[in-house]
């Protein structure tokens, strides 16, 4: 049975919630807004994650090969890094930026949705599947959310009104991201060697994804050499995110494509 | 880079140069290095084979006892502590990056003898020099940071020591070990015994070990239907339905049409006037199907064919026709008798994402005749022999635990 069917349900009750979220944080309220902020955040999140879990029972296989499926993980993720991050730190901007971005990804699937493809291919069987793109998903929405933080900061940087707090919340959300990022490269790398034979052959999206790695190595040795230092700090996170954007959408436009296991179809 | 006295004053702008040098000099430095990569690849237009044993043994061996002479009789001097510095390795990853940047967007191809080259190896950037040049610099800041860390020993360093020895263990090796690395394919048809191993020149090389394929297995997903443009030969993928798995009994809709799977054989033959079913080598999948809609009201046989029957598929109008598309792959395996040469024999079933162990070499399953699918009499192997992965796993592993360091601490983390 095609469980898509049911997205629209599960995704226009996920988006009801986050709207009336949002509406409590403008509403002037005598209590602690905080509670009804993060129960509707839950709520809509809980929505998303139980469609997720339906659909992977329904496909008899991992719900992550088409792009359609990764915009569904996305939506089921960075939700949670929204609510965790207010949870800890209290940033609702960040919370916010998390639901529309989820908002967004279930829009797209809801005009563009997926063909329905119960297929996965030989060499996609493997335990190393779920974990090498869940990894992936989850370091990839953390480090958009550190980007998108950076882009605040540089904002507020121009308008005078710079807090250190901000550089520190980019900085953990990379920390955090980056570490997945790693992981995600070397799980790939293992997979490798016992499916295709070696753990690395330079395939356009390995060398990317290795890219990317190389982009915030190298935000996080310059903002250790120099931790004052904002802008040019700044500056680089937001171009690590453009490398990192290039290898999740780019690789299928580039004239090295054409040689990559990677490209990924719609079908 | 400011020169501050003890007032906290600024005095004077650090001149270029002038020690210790920052992310200024650095750039500059492997901008040298780049020109230089370039400037020798211009010269000898000729791609870099790899080294096998045991000269690769020697050169590791040689590269990390300079990183250790460096470090231990040059600690304190300005190039040694700029060599191990951050703006130096800052400029090393760049250099790295350029190299990558290169590689993954130009297409990349096998550098031939004879075949002039392209200029500057933008087609082989791998067995070029600036690559070279770039990982030599790379390995070289990131040893010297390395060992800058662990001497003296301190055990609140061990994350970073883990990910930065873990990099450089998996890197060198990797790099060294590429040329120990011996990777072959093999054809096996159905109860021949083969010696005889092709690489990747088309070269035969005979090894120890032999292979006699007694079956090959394939089980497939059930085909799929698609709406078809016959004028450009494309197929139309935008849509839930489009590319929709038949299953008897199916019925779905579709860009106005109606469509029903009336009947389904998985293993038919055409003969005359129908499809039926038969248990032959060459059978093919075959549907009847009903199509419906405001213009047609039809019901016929399709079939995505093999090599033994014809392919059928259902005209709608002058543009779009239904067919039948093959089934893919769903699982395949070979089952092999294994002749080992002064050794013991075995018989094994070699599966994709399950490779076969056997005297120091790892066998895969790596395709198969697609013309025949799943009848195909023939099965490709690679054999994959890696004498320096332990190595590399080292590295990878610790780099594994790296990453779950830099997880769990954040941005609390010893760096």
């Amino acid at each position: 049975m095609n469980y898509w069917i049911y997205f629209s349900h599960y995704a226009l009750f996920a988006i009801i919630c986050w709207l009336i979220c949002m509406l409590f944080q403008v509403v002037k309220m005598k209590r602690s807004k905080m509670l009804p902020i993060l129960f509707f955040a839950v709520l809509g999140g809980m929505s998303m994650i139980v469609f997720t879990f339906n659909l992977w029972q329904h496909l008899d296989r991992p719900p992550m090969r088409t792009l359609g499926e990764t915009r569904l993980w996305y939506a089921v993720f960075l939700p949670v890094i929204g609510i965790i991050t207010y949870i800890r730190w209290q940033y609702k901007w960040l919370l916010n930026y998390s639901l529309v971005m989820a908002t967004v990804f279930l829009a797209i699937n809801y005009f563009n949705p997926d063909t329905y493809n119960k297929a996965l291919m030989p060499a996609l069987q493997s335990v190393w599947f779920v974990p090498h793109v869940l990894v992936y998903i989850f370091s990839y929405a953390l480090l958009a959310a550190s980007s998108i933080v950076a882009c605040y900061g540089l904002f507020e940087y121009y308008r005078g009104k710079y807090k250190n707090t901000i550089l520190q919340l980019a900085n953990n959300l990379v920390y955090v991201g980056f570490g997945f990022l790693s992981l995600g490269l070397l799980f790939g790398a293992l997979w490798a060697k016992e499916a295709w034979g070696h753990y690395w052959t330079w395939d356009p999206k390995e060398t990317w994804a290795m890219l990317t790695w190389l982009g915030y190595l190298i935000y996080i040795h310059m903002h250790y050499r120099y931790p004052d230092s904002v802008k040019p700090v700044l500056v680089t996170l937001a171009l690590a995110f453009v490398v990192l954007l290039l290898c999740w959408f780019g690789v299928n436009y580039m004239p090295s494509s054409a040689q990559s296991v990677h490209t990924y179809t719609n079908g | 880079m400011r020169i501050v006295n003890l007032e906290n004053q600024i005095v004077s702008k650090k001149k270029l140069w002038q020690f210790p040098w920052d992310y200024k000099e650095s750039f500059i430095i492997a901008a040298g290095l780049l020109i230089t990569g370039y400037l020798l690849q211009v010269t000898t237009r000729t791609s870099i084979k790899a080294v096998s044993a045991p000269v690769n043994y020697i050169i590791g061996a040689l590269f990390i006892v300079m990183l250790l002479l460096l470090h231990f009789t040059s600690r304190t001097h300005p190039w040694v502590k700029w060599l191990r510095s951050v703006p130096a390795s800052v400029s090393a990853i760049v250099l790295v990056l350029i190299q990558a940047i290169i590689m993954g967007t130009l297409p990349q191809q096998n550098f031939v003898e004879g075949v002039k080259p392209d200029l500057f190896g933008f087609s082989f950037v791998l067995t070029s020099w600036p690559f070279i040049i770039a990982q030599l610099y790379f390995l070289t800041t990131l040893g010297l940071a390395t060992l800058n860390r662990m001497t003296p020993w301190q055990w609140k360093n061990w994350g970073f020591i883990l990910n930065h020895l873990g990099l450089f263990i998996a890197m060198t090796a990797g790099i060294l070990g590429s040329g120990d690395l011996q990777r072959y394919t093999m054809k096996l048809y159905e109860n021949q015994l083969v010696w005889g191993a092709e690489n990747e020149e088309g070269v035969m090389v005979p090894m120890p070990i032999a292979f006699e394929l007694t079956s090959f297995d394939m089980e497939t997903f059930a085909p799929k239907l698609a709406l078809a443009d016959i004028t450009n030969n494309s197929i139309e993928t935008k849509g839930v339905n489009a590319l929709r798995m038949i299953s008897k009994g199916d019925h779905y809709d579709y860009k106005g049409y109606k469509i029903k799977i009336v009947n389904y054989i998985e293993d038919s033959k055409f003969t005359g006037n129908g499809y039926f079913p038969v248990n032959e080598e060459g059978a093919t999948p075959a549907a009847l199907v009903e199509v419906k809609s405001a213009t047609i009201d039809t019901t016929a046989w399709i079939s995505c064919g093999s090599f033994a029957t014809e392919y059928s598929y259902l005209q709608l109008n002058d543009k779009e026709a239904i067919v039948m598309l093959q089934p893919e792959a769903k699982k395949y395996s070979s089952h092999v008798n294994v002749y080992v040469k002064d050794g013991e024999n075995d018989k094994t079933v070699i599966e994709v994402n399950k490779p076969y162990k056997v005297g120091g070499w790892k066998v895969y399953q790596l395709s198969y005749d697609e013309k025949f699918g799943k009848w195909s009499k023939l099965s490709v192997v690679e054999l994959v022999r890696d004498p320096w992965l332990p190595v590399v796993y080292c590295g990878i592993f610790m780099m594994i635990i790296g990453a779950a360091y830099l997880i769990f601490k954040g941005r609390g983390t010893v760096i």
